[in-house]
């Protein structure tokens, strides 16, 4: 009787130890602490160029500027005179428990408006100043709360958008691909299902809270590719 | 070479105003329209003339002939009828027929002239001032309560519709026909929403249906009840327009909250005579401000401006993002 008391006592101890080694074993691999090295994330800077305005139609991408990821962060490649900014946006921007959180194969072009820029863009920006210098995707996403809570960086101001309309994107594993060519807008907290979203798949907008940044995005997904090609009907959000 | 600047020429703010361009051009005419002062003088300048010309008429004659003028004419007609047995035949056909066909031309020219301004003048009158005032307001209901509450519905996905609150228009303004759980309101708009200077305000054909999410019914509804109570009560366009102002400047109405935005996905809906039901869209509202900042209306951007609002008098812009299918699932086709 009592050696079945410590058999049971034993199993359980096993098997609670083993379930909390599992859970840490599964967090680690979800996201690695650091960037290992930004070479896998440069590109070709004539293609990073032209994969960036890619993500807006011609006639707002030929005049916006661009900016392309350096060593030391993001530099401006192209001056543009119609206030829209065009990134190839990294794998930093994703939440910190995002498995693909450093994964180099990321790559989602977009381009900002004015208001966007103001409001968003140093945001990213910020992620990525933080991921150059060796901090954890722990300790990025602590700035960013800590910067907007102090208020070193902004929440988005009323019009900003973005397109992101290209084709070449790779926006992360689940899709594996550029999704949907879609205009993306940026609203102060806001519950998606006021607006529409997760209330059913006929519903043709995908908005999605991000709590870091404290703003939801809307995607609304539109009918061609910054090329004009139509694009394939799809289900689901990205 | 051309050194208008403007998107649109004359002759096609001219067409506009005639109701001659097609949709996309109608609806790139109009977003300008509503922006350009100067292209809003030039078609007030027009509309001027336009009515002008049907206000025109050649005047009577109330008072008769002069008796000076008589006297002359008889006495005129009294030789002609003498030389008429004086004179050889021949004569009689060549001297008078060289004035005669002058004459005759000159009125020929300027019948024909006549005949092709009041031709003219007439398409002008069928088509831009097809809707000159208020129709009977039994024009504007629809007698089918049902029928209403579910064009209302029709404007956005079932998800969404089957738990919208639904307004309906009574004799008295909109009233409320079924109620909601999700915040969501759907409404049927009548022609009256459309810009002021538009030339369907009072189409009484107009049947837009929407649904506002619950951020656009606690800012943009009470705009479409207040010019609909207006509207009702007689009020004038300046009087409408001054008191919309009055009513931003007292904060009775307000700007658009965050995330505003209505869902326009009905094919049964009649947006005007140029677009029709239009395509299914979605609109977001936002403070007024200029549609470059989003890239609108630019030839391959997905994105437009509904110049309904933009400032005339509410200080509001709209942007339209297409979508691909109606609110019943269908496949809309791509314009």
């Amino acid at each position: 009787m009592r050696n079945r008391k410590f058999f049971a006592f034993g199993l359980s101890f096993a098997l609670t130890f083993g379930f909390l080694m599992l859970r840490r074993m599964q967090a680690q691999d979800k996201a690695p602490s650091t960037m290992t090295s930004i070479d896998p994330y440069l590109m070709d800077r004539d293609a990073e160029i032209a994969m960036a305005r890619s993500a807006a139609p011609p006639s707002v991408a030929k005049d916006a500027t661009v900016m392309v990821l350096g060593r030391h962060g993001y530099e401006t490649a192209v001056e543009g005179k119609n206030g829209f900014v065009c990134v190839v946006g990294r794998s930093w921007d994703a939440p910190k428990d995002d498995p693909s959180f450093w994964d180099p194969k990321i790559h989602g072009p977009i381009c900002l408006s004015a208001p966007a820029v103001r409001s968003f863009l140093p945001i990213y920006l910020k992620r990525t100043e933080l991921a150059i210098a060796g901090r954890s995707n722990t300790q990025i996403e602590a700035a960013i709360i800590d910067g907007i809570a102090k208020g070193e960086l902004p929440t988005p101001e009323p019009g900003s958008v973005s397109y992101m309309l290209s084709k070449q994107g790779y926006l992360n594993e689940g899709v594996k691909g550029p999704w949907r060519p879609h205009v993306m807008f940026f609203v102060s907290e806001i519950d998606p299902k006021s607006l529409g979203s997760d209330l059913g798949n006929d519903v043709p907008l995908d908005a999605r809270e991000e709590t870091i940044g404290r703003y939801t995005t809307v995607d609304v997904p539109v009918g061609n590719w910054s090329d004009g090609t139509p694009s394939p009907q799809m289900t689901g959000g990205h | 070479m051309s050194t208008n600047l403007h998107p649109i020429e004359h002759e096609e703010l001219m067409a506009y105003l005639d109701g001659e361009l097609p949709a996309d051009q109608a609806s790139e005419a109009l977003s300008h329209l509503d922006l350009c002062a100067e292209c809003q003088t030039l078609a007030a300048d027009f509309r001027i003339v336009s009515q002008d010309l049907m206000a025109w008429e050649v005047e009577s004659q109330e008072g008769g002939i002069s008796s000076e003028i008589d006297a002359a004419l008889g006495e005129r007609l009294h030789k002609r009828e003498a030389a008429k047995v004086s004179l050889p035949r021949v004569r009689i056909g060549v001297m008078p027929s060289r004035w005669g066909w002058a004459g005759a031309l000159a009125i020929v020219c300027v019948a024909v002239g006549m005949t092709l301004m009041l031709t003219s003048r007439n398409r002008n009158e069928d088509r831009s001032t097809a809707y000159p005032s208020m129709a009977s307001i039994e024009q504007y209901l629809m007698p089918d309560r049902n029928s209403e509450i579910a064009l209302a519905r029709s404007a956005a996905p079932e998800s969404i519709s089957r738990d919208a609150k639904v307004l309906v228009l009574g004799w008295r303004g909109y009233e409320t026909a079924a109620q909601g759980k999700n915040g969501f309101v759907c409404m049927v708009e009548r022609s009256w929403m459309a810009p002021f200077n538009s030339a369907e305000f009072w189409n009484p054909k107009v049947r837009v249906p929407q649904c506002f999410n619950p951020a656009a019914a606690r800012s943009i509804l009470p705009l479409s009840i207040k010019r609909t109570e207006m509207v009702l009560a007689g009020l004038s366009k300046a009087q409408m327009i001054d008191s919309i102002k009055a009513g931003f400047d007292n904060k009775e109405l307000r700007e658009p909250e965050p995330g505003a935005m209505c869902y326009m996905m009905s094919k049964a809906g009649y947006l005007n005579d140029a677009l029709g039901h239009y395509e299914p869209h979605l609109m977001f509202y936002f403070p007024l401000t200029d549609k470059s900042s989003w890239g609108a209306d630019l030839p391959d951007s997905p994105v437009t401006l509904n110049p309904q609002f933009q400032g005339g008098p509410e200080p509001i812009t709209e942007f339209v993002v297409a979508v691909d299918k109606w609110s019943d699932g269908t496949v809309a086709p791509v314009m």
